[in-house]
């Protein structure tokens, strides 16, 4: 940028609320096939053996006419569907192959077609964590801790209301520990490398025989630590959808550093999708204060481009929901 | 099940989470139960535990917590054994820990 340009860009600064979706980084999602689809569903089944998954399938299609149903959200690991296969906590800190299988996530999902009701759009994805040292499972000295408390919360006398009161001790130490872990300890910002991918189709009228390619799309996230209070994420997103302004290449960066109520952040976003007129990169800076749990406002500046292509200034005022256990938005939710 | 020999409760984990397990029977008229075994997931890996003999009418009882990463699948399996043989087939425990990354499981088995 030259000195006139900048000056430009300083006086034409536009105090505008940024919505936070436009500097987003692109995360790897949970459940890519949901991701996919657009779809945010309010009940995910989760089966965790064969029978369980055959059960699901059947019930995704109708008995009596064959079509798909609309509807279906699941989330699984493949691992458990295979009796032979068994991942126990020791095998999973001490094997990096066991490790990535038992972090291996597949998902599945059907929604109506947005230009057809009677059509049946479906997705399937399948998510990897390659390298995760922000999850406390795989840390001998958590999980050591984290048994010694469970050990103290089992009942004497197997009542129900010794069960209840055993299982909420459970999840009263599970939490602290975990908090006290991803925080005190300062693992929240530890090195991590996921990826995923979702391909989808549509079916006409519903029908399995009637399917038609919808695309693909791929995501690969990437955060180190930044010294003890800070960290570095990169995200790239490919999107590969028939036809839609979103296709191509999304890349996103953040940089923060800060304590468990302030961090100074740094963020860039860019691509080159078929949709926008400019393939110059979007940048925001600032500072995001805690104000209730999970609940962070941001503030800041950065630049955006127009639709003629010419950079801006935007003065940012968001707030935001934290996904993580740390002082970082949107990462490593475990 | 025979009356004059003893049981042997074989526990297996096969999922990466942290669980904690105790074991019980009760026999025919009584009201408590007694604890006969508590292990968890270092305990080695199936762990076998020896109860009774036990008379006719007796029950088994298991009561697992289990804590590991949010949304993630979990599977434990329990065989009732006499002699070296299983009375009955394996009893397979699974399910996904919720949001907090904790589950239980509890249940009775009748040898």
């Amino acid at each position: 940028m030259t000195p006139a340009r900048g000056a430009a860009w300083v006086a034409g600064a536009l105090l505008l609320a940024a919505p936070a979706a436009a500097q987003k980084p692109y995360a790897v999602p949970e459940s890519p096939a949901f991701t996919f689809l657009n779809a945010t569903p309010a009940q995910v089944s989760r089966p965790a053996t064969a029978r369980a998954l055959a059960a699901n399938v059947l019930n995704g299609v109708s008995p009596l006419t064959g079509q798909l149903q609309q509807g279906v959200a699941m989330d699984m690991a493949p691992w458990s569907f295979i009796p032979s296969v068994s991942i126990p906590l020791s095998e999973y800190q001490r094997s990096r192959a066991k490790y990535v299988l038992a972090n291996t996530q597949l998902s599945l999902a059907t929604v109506r077609a947005a230009a057809d009701t009677a059509a049946t759009d479906l997705a399937v994805g399948v998510r990897i964590t390659l390298v995760d040292h922000s999850d406390p499972m795989a840390d001998t000295g958590f999980t050591n801790e984290l048994r010694r408390r469970l050990r103290s919360c089992l009942p004497d006398q197997p009542t129900d209301a010794a069960m209840a009161q055993a299982e909420a001790c459970n999840r009263e130490q599970t939490q602290a520990l975990r908090r006290q872990w991803l925080g005190d300890r300062g693992h929240w910002n530890d090195a991590s490398l996921a990826a995923a991918t979702a391909a989808g189709w549509r079916f006409d009228r519903s029908v399995l025989g009637a399917a038609r390619w919808q695309g693909w799309a791929a995501w690969a996230t990437g955060a180190v630590p930044l010294g003890r209070g800070g960290q570095a994420i990169g995200q790239v997103r490919y999107n590969a959808h028939a036809g839609a302004q979103d296709d191509g290449l999304a890349y996103g960066g953040r940089a923060l550093y800060g304590s468990a109520a302030m961090n100074a952040y740094v963020e860039v976003a860019g691509g080159n999708r078929a949709g926008e007129t400019s393939a110059r990169a979007e940048w925001t800076g600032g500072l995001e204060f805690r104000a209730a749990d999970n609940l962070w406002i941001s503030t800041g500046f950065g630049s955006r481009a127009t639709a003629a292509g010419e950079s801006r200034g935007v003065l940012v005022a968001d707030l935001r929901w934290q996904l993580a256990d740390g002082p970082h938005l949107g990462m490593g939710q475990r | 099940m025979d009356p004059t020999r003893p049981l042997a409760v074989t526990v297996r984990i096969d999922s990466p989470q942290a669980v904690a397990y105790r074991l019980w029977f009760r026999q025919p008229e009584e009201t408590d139960w007694t604890a006969f075994a508590t292990g968890d997931d270092q305990s080695p890996n199936p762990s076998t535990y020896s109860v009774g003999p036990l008379p006719r009418g007796s029950v088994l009882r298991y009561f697992a917590l289990i804590s590991g990463n949010p949304q993630t699948a979990y599977r434990l399996e329990l065989v009732v054994a006499q002699g070296g043989a299983p009375l009955q087939p394996p009893l397979l425990v699974a399910g996904t820990t919720d949001g907090d990354g904790t589950a239980s499981e509890g249940g009775e088995v009748e040898p």
